[in-house]
């Protein structure tokens, strides 16, 4: 069950490699500067890389799907994101997976009846609209500056272009990199704990399970982006605006910033240091950004009116329908694997307020005098837990969204020997001993294992340094989707 | 990438090669035609073999040129640009040929008072043809400077224009010469006018190109 289980990751990473590809030698292929074929041997090889090297870290964040608590449901809107993707990638459109895979996370969170987060969708969505803007901006800035440079260089045509060729070749080997890397935990994340593959001894040498689920994972974004990418390469590269080489290298470079804008803690301190709006950390479309670097060199080549509109309108019209259709895709799946082939894609996600949340909601500085009627009462799902909530009249949107975190039960038992499914590096001698005394611990809330941990002195967390606590978050992301009582 | 570099280098060298030839035809040419006036027919001869082989020479040169920017899709954005101006700058080198041969078939007459204008309109001709071969490198190699050959081949064809003319006015305004002779010395002032006139052909498109480079 669970190799089909792996196939709906497979199929995504497949639709990942399909149409991802183009955000990275799109430009670079549209300008002829680099052929086809290397652009897909080259991105093929360096995500198998990325994945292989650096998504053993990255999978420790179980990615968007580990938000789903059943592996039914991961697999069945795996499966549902990956056919949207394909489909449309089929009939031409650039679409973005990311956009896709919240769709489909939305679809779920209908479906199972939960509270479907408002803010944090909303500020994906703010996101959404925000990113493309920034890279219209600063496209049109590096642009500008690159020109005036070029043009005052006393520079060979020969050597200008093989160094166009080998930042294009460079910036797409990276860019492939961290593409595996960071989308790796999005395709076989969720399978980290179920994964039908056994250590292989090859030559002599032990290749762990979990190298080969991502070997695995990686090598379908690499046939993804071997047999499909194509069209959608064209698309990027020629059909919305006729670049020019150095058009073409500023559309990677911005894409590459813009990317980090949105997912670099360091920039995100240093804006806050200056004063200035820090923009939020949420998975931003690749797609998205290219489109907005291509206009803004359309305006600064005053060449705004020759911006192929008609392909634009596509986008826009395909950025619209993708998260629509994946959602809606997803529930429908997920209704007939329920109840045609009786899969579990759901446990029911309970909400209680005992005394525990009782106090850290005081400690969090929530008025609880309102919510002492429901003190021990169980809820059966989020949506009627909120409507009680609300009835209130007393909380803002903010504070109930807090109540409702801090209320969820997620079933914690701690199981050491559940940890023998983790590479041993991932934790210290000292955590892993400390792991063995917990052992068979139980917690209702997450935020209670989370805290408990925090406070222990063998993980040593300094809570004055912000890298210290986020590394500290993943780890125990991780460890809760482990430990939790349902995904299994 | 090692390899791109490399045929990358390879184009450049053989584009290089390529505008040499132009460099020794243009000087194959002045120096032929001053020996013709000067009755040296075998040296004469020579140099318009020499220039033939160039020509041949420069068209094997020249398609293979075009045959790597096609198939190793080398410079693609300037692509267009750079293989018309190679085909531009062809038709020079042609002229050049075409003018020897001629001479060398028609052998025509040469009064003794043209001998020494002929002589300052082919000086003017071969450093006109000179400066659109350093016009043409330096947009290779640095556009910047291309700007100063395009003027100084303006320069030199506007000076073959003046020397040109003043022949032709000198042969018909002379009585010694029948009609037949005189036409056909003025058609062969006319011919040679004709390859600073390609030249300077050659730089006006490459002035467009220029600045579609800096676009």
């Amino acid at each position: 069950m669970n190799f089909i289980f792996l196939l709906g990751g497979l199929v995504l990473g497949w639709a990942l490699g399909a149409n991802n590809t183009a955000d990275i030698f799109g430009t670079a292929v549209g300008t002829k500067m680099v052929k086809l074929r290397t652009a897909l041997v080259v991105a093929s090889i360096f995500v198998i890389l990325g994945a292989i090297l650096q998504g053993s870290e990255t999978t420790r964040s179980i990615g968007e799907l580990g938000k789903i608590n059943a592996i039914g449901g991961s697999f069945t809107v795996c499966l549902a994101t990956g056919l949207t993707v394909i489909w449309m990638t089929r009939a031409g459109f650039l679409v973005s997976i990311t956009q896709a895979l919240v769709g489909g996370i939305v679809g779920w969170t209908i479906f199972s009846g939960d509270f479907l987060n408002v803010d944090s969708l909303g500020q994906i969505l703010k996101a959404w609209v925000i990113a493309p803007f920034i890279a219209f901006i600063l496209a049109f800035i590096i642009y500008k500056v690159f020109q005036s440079s070029i043009n005052n260089m006393r520079a060979n045509l020969f050597t200008i272009d093989y160094v166009y060729r080998l930042g294009f070749l460079l910036l797409g080997a990276l860019g492939a990199f961290s593409f595996g890397a960071n989308n790796i935990a999005n395709i076989v994340g969720v399978y980290i704990f179920s994964n039908p593959l056994k250590n292989l001894s090859l030559f002599g040498v032990e290749i762990s399970a979990l190298h080969l689920l991502l070997f695995v994972g990686s090598l379908s974004i690499a046939l993804g982006i071997l047999t499909g990418s194509k069209k959608v390469i064209e698309t990027v590269g020629s059909k919305i605006l006729k670049l020019s080489s150095l058009a073409g290298l500023v559309v990677v470079l911005t894409e590459t910033l813009v990317l980090l804008l949105f997912s670099s803690n360091t920039i995100r301190s240093l804006l806050r240091l200056m004063h200035l709006p820090a923009l939020p950390l949420v998975p931003i479309s690749s797609s998205q950004v290219v489109i907005g670097a291509m206009m803004g060199i359309g305006v600064a080549r005053g060449a705004g009116r020759l911006v192929n509109f008609g392909v634009l309108k596509n986008i826009i019209l395909a950025w619209i329908i993708t998260p629509l259709a994946a959602g809606f895709l997803s529930l429908v799946m997920l209704y007939f694997a329920q109840n045609v082939f009786q899969v579990t894609v759901r446990y029911p996600i309970r909400y209680v307020l005992d005394n525990a949340a009782m106090e850290k909601l005081e400690r969090a500085g929530i008025p609880i005098t309102a919510l002492h009627e429901f003190s021990g009462k169980v809820f059966p799902n989020g949506r009627t837990f909120k409507m009680e909530i609300q009835k209130k009249g007393h909380y803002r949107s903010k504070e109930i969204n807090k109540i409702i975190e801090i209320a969820r039960v997620d079933s914690i038992v701690v199981d050491s020997l559940k940890l023998n499914e983790i590479p041993k590096k991932w934790f210290t001698e000292g955590e892993l001993k400390e792991f063995k005394k917990l052992h068979g611990r139980t917690y209702v809330h997450s935020w209670q294992f989370y805290e408990e941990l925090l406070n222990n002195e063998a993980f040593m967390v300094d809570t004055s340094r912000l890298e210290e606590v986020q590394a500290f978050s993943k780890k125990m992301e991780l460890l809760i989707f482990l430990f939790k009582h349902s995904y299994q | 990438m090692l390899n791109v570099w490399k045929k990358t280098k390879d184009l450049e060298t053989k584009i290089d090669q390529y505008l040499d030839f132009f460099i020794e035809a243009s000087l194959c040419f002045r120096e032929g035609l001053s020996l013709y006036i000067k009755n040296n027919f075998v040296k004469f001869e020579e140099k318009t073999q020499r220039v033939d082989t160039l020509e041949s020479t420069g068209d094997a040169f020249r398609r293979e040129i075009e045959n790597v920017i096609y198939t190793e899709l080398l410079i693609p954005e300037s692509r267009g640009d750079v293989l018309a101006i190679i085909e531009n700058a062809d038709s020079v080198l042609n002229k050049i040929s075409e003018v020897m041969t001629e001479f060398s078939i028609q052998k025509p007459f040469i009064p003794d008072f043209m001998g020494e204008p002929f002589v300052v309109l082919l000086d003017a001709t071969d450093r006109c043809v000179q400066e659109m071969i350093f016009s043409t490198r330096m947009y290779f190699k640095n556009l910047q400077e291309v700007r100063d050959h395009i003027i100084a081949v303006m320069h030199y064809e506007h000076e073959c224009d003046d020397v040109g003319n003043e022949m032709k006015r000198a042969i018909f305004s002379d009585n010694s010469l029948d009609l037949c002779h005189k036409l056909q010395t003025a058609n062969f002032v006319k011919m040679v006018q004709e390859v600073s006139d390609k030249a300077e052909d050659v730089c006006d498109r490459l002035s467009i190109y220029v600045i579609k480079r800096m676009a």
